[in-house]
């Protein structure tokens, strides 16, 4: 219990580490949709969650949330975080039961789609309109690649990184 | 490298599936744009009339009509996706920016083409 808080709280750093880097990424420059990340911290937080354990990624999911929004982008992002994180964190949980069916970068891809649609949910809540669902399609599009990206990282992880 | 199961290819072809039927909608040349402000309308351009209007809120977004497009030509924001976003001119295409609450969305009357309305 004490070593995996203490794994955590490693983990969690390394989550908001990795956040803080991506942001040098131009993302939205190349693709113009509000929202748009590598999401990087997903390997991090998808690492959590099949070593250890569900609670344990949840919390790393929203110290990272809560710190990087903290940081650099505001009280907003933080609500668009913490929705679209614990929709994928959820259907990560369920999926990862069907280990015969689905693997990491499946798993990863699952989540990066329910990221966004939970972003975009929180956001059309937050500015009162439906419209920037609009966006959607076009985030659904970018988490197959990003999800096939931080899953197939997260996949080398889990085959050589012992916690 | 990578070696994906069957459920990943459906997974993935869910998540694509759902993406292109939201595109599907045909997109028609609007003739006006809404500014909306924490969802409520605040401007109404005509897309016809080149002009140039100012709004500022939290942050400031340059908004620019020209040859039947509007565009945000300049913002103070801080991610500026509002920019990046380039003219729209279609109807049902949206130009966003969070830090500001503001949705500029452009119509048409011609016929009812919106699915999602907010």
């Amino acid at each position: 219990m004490i070593a995996k808080t203490a794994k955590c709280g490693v983990f969690a750093a390394l989550a908001i580490i990795v956040s803080t880097l991506e942001r040098f990424i131009p993302l939205q420059a190349v693709v113009p949709v509000p929202g748009i990340k590598l999401g990087l911290a997903n390997c991090v937080i998808l690492f959590v969650l099949i070593k250890i354990g569900f609670f344990y990624a949840a919390s790393v999911m929203i110290i990272k949330s809560v710190t990087v929004g903290i940081l650099f982008s505001g009280l907003s992002s933080i609500i668009f975080s913490l929705t679209g994180g614990f929709l994928a964190l959820l259907v990560m949980f369920v999926l990862l039961n069907f280990k015969k069916l689905f693997s990491i970068c499946g798993i990863s891809v699952a989540g990066a789609a329910l990221h966004s649609f939970g972003q975009i949910l929180a956001a059309s809540v937050m500015l009162g309109s439906g419209y920037i669902f609009g966006y959607l399609p076009v985030l659904l599009l970018i988490s197959v690649f990003t999800g096939l990206l931080t899953g197939f990282l997260t996949q080398i992880l889990v085959e050589r990184i012992e916690v | 490298m990578i070696k994906l199961k069957i459920g990943d290819y459906s997974i993935i072809a869910a998540v694509i599936i759902c993406a292109v039927i939201m595109l599907m909608p045909a997109k028609q040349a609007g003739d006006r744009a809404v500014l909306y402000c924490d969802g409520k309308p605040v401007k109404t351009f005509d897309l016809s009339v080149d002009t140039e209007f100012v709004f500022e809120n939290d942050y400031v977004n340059i908004i620019t009509v020209k040859n039947g497009s509007i565009l945000v030509r300049d913002a103070d924001c801080p991610d500026r996706v509002c920019v990046y976003s380039g003219k729209i001119s279609k109807s049902g295409q949206t130009i966003c920016c969070l830090p500001n609450k503001v949705v500029i969305r452009v119509f048409t009357d011609n016929k009812e083409t919106d699915v999602i309305s907010g």
